[in-house]
């Protein structure tokens, strides 16, 4: 059953052509890191430092081992941000164009119900998709690199030229959640400044809304009960983990003189309120991450490990997998025999793809550890940390991942390149894999709890 | 609508009963262990080590902060014995009971359904659950009773009395999966005795099975296929947890000369299979806090899973976590029922296996945030600690007995929803499930 798809490829399986894409444009990139003119030492760098970097740069998450402004030449910071914008760029397309093959498949089955489910995307258009998600991001991109030039041209007196450089960098680099920075301390040197931080939040968290739900933004931007249940979803679970992160941070920082300590009250709130987004899955930092006290250390993991929107440039499992689970405990508390939401039904097989999403990156996320607690000397809460912002492409480090050695970077690298591209992948393959039932077996209850 | 059920308890809050029972046993038992001639320390016990130490005992944990044997009278271990026999055996009786309860209240078809997976266990007849259970438990309690008192009394050279004290508190410990001991470092001292790990082992795992199982096994015990599906997926679940546990134990501490490193080949593999069993009950022959990362990481795992249903173990129970991983198998095979052995699984067993997860894991997660924040101790060893009171299994990372107050408490408060909370709230759900009167339209959104 070979059905040719748009462009001549097979997208039977949309798994296999991510998972191609994204490994080709990882190897490119390492080879355009490995040539010598890429770095500003001579000698070039490394194949591991390559494949390191190209890696989370093609999978935004923005985790490095080597200073990107002092180790790479101006060339390779191009070869980076180029791998960014095609890294969030790639996985916008191809998590939308998923989700219009499943909804073609789905179609097949009941169509009319599939034109109802997902409401927001114009089935079949491939160009029209491609064309959209290139419209949005250079318009956010744009907007974000003309605020970021005008402050660090103005309010940081840099040269105009490299205000430019520094504003477009920056701003590719916050609207793809990706993290790299071109100051050696990130942006703690920006703590106090509203412009910069805020423009960059602001860019992160559009960035990890997802192309989907842009579309209907702007679509009815003023009528949310219109809109479909997954914009009402990513859009309520990601206000309300902002707002939870930023008070959590706030909370537990608040007396910590390495971090939120010394500014005063709205320096204290505009960095708690950075620092609680970032980990949704950026990974600017404006506070040293590895100075912060335990709890927050252990809320920034469960805020990687969910990450942001389906179909956006964020990573993690998810806003609207864990939502879906919260769903399902929330019924089952109140006894009722579906799970619904916003007055829409969520179908079971629905439930059983978060679940097994949700498990499945527990899983990948353990094994990681496992190996990483083998390979380096550092402790749980570290490799733990390292772990869920490679696994989530966040990027956040508490400062091990330059230390690490060739085993635990290798490590790092699969779970960047799993984290990416093996929740769309295997969401998307599950819900292909639905299969007509031909019999059933009699029921039986096991006991629970 | 208060209808009068068994013993005079209100039918249709199960829940209720059991924490009021729970909560008066505490309190005696708190009150107790504070009489002066409890302790052996001058003046009594202080009321939160007293509160800490009834906890422990009543949830049959395990965790202490002070030296059972050094701290405690006769009297003491006595009053400690009590409540963990009437904690282990109390439970499960109640758990059976809300079994019968439930059963009543899902109907004719429901109750014939219940009485299936209970296995042998007749929920129709409260009398007879009862009876079932305590001759249950009394008769492996007695036989492991024997096993060591004539084992201490051969190898420690202590007199018979005193054998035959040890051997009554570590049975009815071992069999409770309460954890206490008499001997100052749990049982390091039996670490290469092969036959007093073996009972203890056998005990443990007879103790955390369940009695649905250990009724069923009885019934039918050269049988499997005729097992209930419940039999079947706790035993599988359980051994393959057991080996994985062993496995890790093994690989990761091989060479680690603080716990199992300075062993021969075949002690190694008997102190990691041990260590690795006690992952309810909170026996040990190694010192947890000297062992590596890795491997407390991944004994934290399988204390959180617990033992099987209905049992004296704690954790989200085994059958939980099978449900979550035939959920999660089925949706690879793209089959639209969730099914095992044969049996399909209602929609609503895996909801309600992710309600107690989920909940297990916030309740999990909440506990060690306010451990990190009072008590600065590195993670790994505050989730093991937090998860060994969550999972009501008494293995401790050396913590414990540090901690300041705060976190003492933060570790009661633990143990005790450990205990209580995956049991009321899996009944209750049962309970609260509604017949629906109208649906919603079917929306999916994106995953992944």
């Amino acid at each position: 059953m070979t059905r040719r798809g748009v462009l001549g490829i097979r997208i039977n399986h949309p798994a296999q052509l991510v998972v191609v894409a994204y490994g080709v444009a990882i190897f490119t990139g390492t080879g355009l890191l490995m040539l010598p003119i890429a770095t500003q030492a001579p000698g070039g760098s490394g194949a591991l430092t390559a494949l390191f970097t190209s890696t989370s740069a093609m999978c935004v998450t923005g985790l490095i081992v080597v200073d990107t402004p002092t180790y790479w030449s101006g060339f390779g910071q191009a070869v980076i941000l180029g791998l960014i914008q095609l890294g969030g760029f790639g996985i916008m397309t191809l998590a939308s164009l998923a989700a219009v093959v499943i909804s073609h498949r789905l179609g097949l089955r009941s169509r009319m119900l599939a034109q109802a489910e997902t409401g927001g995307i114009d089935l079949g258009d491939v160009r029209r998709i491609i064309a959209g998600v290139a419209v949005f991001t250079v318009a956010f991109e744009v907007a974000a690199a003309v605020g970021l030039t005008i402050s660090f041209w103005i309010g940081h007196d840099e040269p105009f030229l490299r205000a430019v450089w520094l504003g477009g960098f920056h701003a590719v680099s916050a609207f793809n959640n990706a993290g790299f920075a071109l100051f050696s301390d990130n942006l703690i040197g920006f703590v106090t400044d509203p412009v910069v931080t805020i423009v960059i939040a602001v860019a992160v968290i559009f960035g990890g809304l997802g192309f989907p739900v842009w579309l209907e933004l702007r679509r009815e931007p003023g009528r949310p009960q219109r809109w479909s249940l997954h914009t009402k979803i990513t859009v309520s679970a990601t206000a309300l983990l902002l707002v939870v992160g930023t008070v959590a941070v706030l909370a537990f920082e608040w007396g910590n003189p390495s971090t939120l300590g010394p500014l005063d009250a709205p320096g204290k709130a505009l960095a708690a309120f950075f620092t609680g987004t970032m980990p949704r899955t950026a990974g600017f930092n404006t506070v040293d991450i590895a100075t912060t006290y335990e709890p927050t250390q252990l809320l920034t993991i469960l805020l990687m490990f969910i990450g942001g929107g389906s179909a956006s440039t964020a990573g993690g499992i998810k806003v609207t997998t864990i939502a879906l689970i919260g769903y399902m405990v929330w019924a089952e508390l109140r006894g009722d025999p579906d799970v619904s939401r916003y007055g829409r039904r969520i179908p079971p097989t629905a439930q059983r793809q978060a679940l097994s999403v949700a498990i499945i990156g527990l899983g990948a996320l353990f094994t990681a550890n496992v190996l990483l607690l083998g390979f380096s000397p550092f402790g749980l809460a570290d490799t733990l940390f390292e772990a869920t912002s490679a696994f989530g492409t966040v990027g956040l480090s508490t400062g091990i991942t330059p230390l690490l050695d060739g085993p635990s970077q290798g490590v790092i690298i699969v779970l960047m390149f799993v984290g990416r591209v093996g929740t769309l992948t295997l969401g998307t393959a599950l819900v292909l894999r639905e299969q007509e039932r031909l019999f059933r077996f009699p029921e039986e209850r096991p006991l629970v709890g | 609508m208060a209808r009068r059920g068994v013993l005079g308890i209100r039918n249709d809050r199960p829940a209720r009963v059991l924490v009021g029972l729970f909560a008066l046993v505490l309190v005696v038992g708190t009150a107790a262990l504070m009489l002066p001639f409890a302790s052996r320390a001058e003046g009594g016990t202080s009321l939160l080590v007293a509160l800490f130490t009834a906890m422990s005992a009543v949830t049959v944990t395990g965790l202490t902060v002070v030296d059972t044997f050094d701290h405690w009278t006769g009297f003491g271990q006595v009053v400690l014995l009590v409540l963990f026999q009437l904690g282990g055996l109390g439970i499960v009786t109640l758990a059976s009971l809300a079994g019968v309860v439930v059963s009543r209240r899902i109907g004719l078809r429901g109750r014939r359904v219940a009485q299936l997976e209970s296995g042998g266990l007749d929920l129709g007849d409260v009398r007879r659950v009862l009876r079932g259970v305590i001759t249950l438990a009394l008769s492996i309690e007695a036989v492991l009773f024997v096993a060591l008192t004539s084992l201490f009394w051969l190898r420690t050279g202590s007199s018979l009395g005193r054998a035959v004290e040890l051997g009554a508190f570590h049975a009815i410990s071992v069999f409770n999966n309460a954890g206490f001991s008499l001997f100052p470092d749990s049982l390091a001292p039996f670490q290469t005795d092969l036959l007093v790990c073996a009972v203890v082992a056998a005990g443990v795992v007879a103790g955390a099975v369940g009695f649905p199982v250990l009724a069923d096994l009885r019934a039918r015990p050269r049988r499997p296929r005729r097992w209930s599906l419940h039999t079947k997926l706790t035993l599988t679940v359980t051994a393959v947890v057991l080996a994985g546990g062993a496995l890790v134990l093994l690989v990761f501490e091989w060479t680690n000369p603080a716990t199992i490193g300075e062993l021969d080949t075949s002690s190694k593999v008997l102190a990691a299979s041990f260590n690795a069993t006690m992952r309810t009950a909170g026996f040990s022959t190694i010192d947890f806090g000297a062992a590596n990362e890795t491997t407390q990481l991944a004994t934290t795992i399988s204390m959180f899973i617990g033992g099987g249903s209905v049992s004296a173990a704690g954790g989200i129970k085994v059958t939980t976590l099978a449900l979550l991983v035939l959920a999660v198998w089925s949706e690879f095979r793209g089959d639209e029922d969730v099914s095992a052995f044969g049996r399909r699984i209602p929609t609503g067993s895996v909801r309600q296996a992710v309600a107690v997860t989920l909940s297990g894991t916030v309740i999990l997660i909440g506990g060690t945030f306010l451990l990190l924040a009072t008590n600065g101790f590195p993670l790994a060893e505050t989730l093991f600690e937090t998860t060994s009171a969550f999972g009501i299994v008494g293995l401790s990372a050396g913590i414990t007995p540090q901690l300041d107050d705060p976190g003492r408490i933060v570790l009661i408060v633990l143990m005790a929803l450990g205990r209580l909370g995956p049991l009321t709230v899996g009944t209750a759900l049962i309970l609260r499930e509604r017949d629906r009167l109208y649906r919603f339209p079917e929306e999916r959104p994106f995953i992944g």
